[in-house]
């Protein structure tokens, strides 16, 4: 993941994007192929931080890439292929997690967070420190944890979350501000510790 | 700038979102002001981090799924060009995107017959009041009674004070 957000940043993958583009005027099939190849990594831990569950993550991707191949605007010129995937994405995810909501609601269970990861989930999430900062994140509201999930786990720029969204840039840049300030409180009241030389150990 | 306006672009300034101006005042403000630094490394500490992801043998098999899963899209002939009532029905289950074609379809349906419901139930009940109608008529027409004596339909001052006065009057 760390070197294709390098690509991100370097402007690389919009490079990239209209090669497919191109590629998609004389073989349609194969540029869905590379459309597929480029982006089902990104899709899929998109799908798996927000749901953390692997089985629906993985439908999730395959239904999305089933939506991008029967799209035809897929390859228009001013069609953004990486917006519309993570917003479908996103779309997808929110009605799982909805349906969820409802289910124990109806069963009157309270929803256990950790039912839903694999055992595997600190080798995808990283340490400790990060398992307890996704865990803090479900105590958010969909809209803050939707907002976070793009920008630190898909490592999309605000440009990027504005498109998908739909919204005005300052509309993400408050949005933002506004989820990592209630982060901030959960950790504080799950009595994560904050100080100085926390941070100082987490960023060494 | 000030605390305030500070706090609100601490989060963008660490996301690296602000122009070179705007993020060389923040950095300013922000190791001259302990309570901004605070905030500031507090922000820090809790920002998500995209991990290593998913082993490999997990990636492989979810490229895999992928990969047949696109292979019997591709083998399912593409959706012949939806009739009006489906493209209702499939609009209405847009709104549920995770179940489009049978939430939408179930509704479509729903309606028609809702709809020819509705019509027959209206006709019945005109026919009702047309039949009520004409009952009602029947009666009015049939209510004077030809029993009922005449003279009984006058008023009392038209007593027959001179009968031969009006009938010699000219
Ligand atoms: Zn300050």
């Amino acid at each position: 993941m760390g070197t294709e957000s390098a690509a991100a940043l370097s402007g690389v993958f919009t490079d990239e994007d209209e090669d497919i583009k191109r590629l998609s005027r004389t073989n349609r099939r194969a540029a869905v192929d590379a459309v597929v190849r480029r982006y089902r990594d990104r899709i899929l831990h998109h799908a798996i931080y927000v749901l953390k569950d692997y089985q629906e993550a993985v439908d999730v991707t395959q239904e999305v890439f089933i939506k991008a191949m029967r799209e035809p605007r897929l390859f228009d010129g001013e069609f953004r292929v990486k917006a519309w995937l993570f917003r479908v994405t996103s779309n997808l995810c929110f009605n799982i997690v909805r349906d969820r909501r409802r289910r124990t609601n109806i069963l009157d269970a309270m929803p256990k967070v950790d039912r839903y990861m694999p055992d595997q989930i600190e080798n995808i999430v990283g340490d400790e420190r990060q398992v307890v900062i996704l865990g803090a994140m479900d105590k958010l509201t969909g809209e803050h944890k939707e907002i976070l999930s793009l920008r630190y786990y898909s490592d999309l720029s605000y440009n990027e979350i504005a498109d998908v969204l739909g919204i005005k840039l300052g509309t993400v840049m408050s949005r933002l501000s506004r989820a990592k300030g209630r982060l901030v409180e959960v950790l504080d009241e799950l009595g994560v510790v904050l100080d100085e030389d926390t941070v100082r150990k987490v960023l060494a | 700038m000030n605390c305030r306006e500070t706090q609100s672009l601490l989060v963008a300034w660490q996301d690296g979102e602000l122009s070179p101006g705007t993020s060389a005042r923040i950095s300013e403000h922000v190791s001259a002001c302990p309570s901004c630094r605070e905030i500031e490394m507090r922000l820090r500490a809790a920002t998500p981090m995209a991990g290593p992801g998913l082993p490999n043998d997990l990636r492989r098999l979810a490229w895999d799924r992928i990969d047949r899963a696109l292979e019997l899209a591709r083998a399912t002939p593409t959706p012949v060009p939806p009739s009006a009532l489906e493209r209702l029905g499939g609009h209405l289950g847009a709104v549920n995107e995770r179940v489009p074609l049978p939430f939408g379809a179930v509704v479509g349906y729903a309606m028609v017959l809702g709809l020819a419901l509705a019509w027959g139930a209206s006709n019945w009940w005109t026919a009702n009041l047309l039949r009520a109608e004409v009952e009602g008529r029947r009666i009015v027409v049939e209510a004077p009674a030809s029993d009922v004596p005449a003279a009984q339909f006058r008023p009392a001052s038209y007593a027959p004070t001179a009968p031969e006065n009006e009938s010699s009057a000219p």
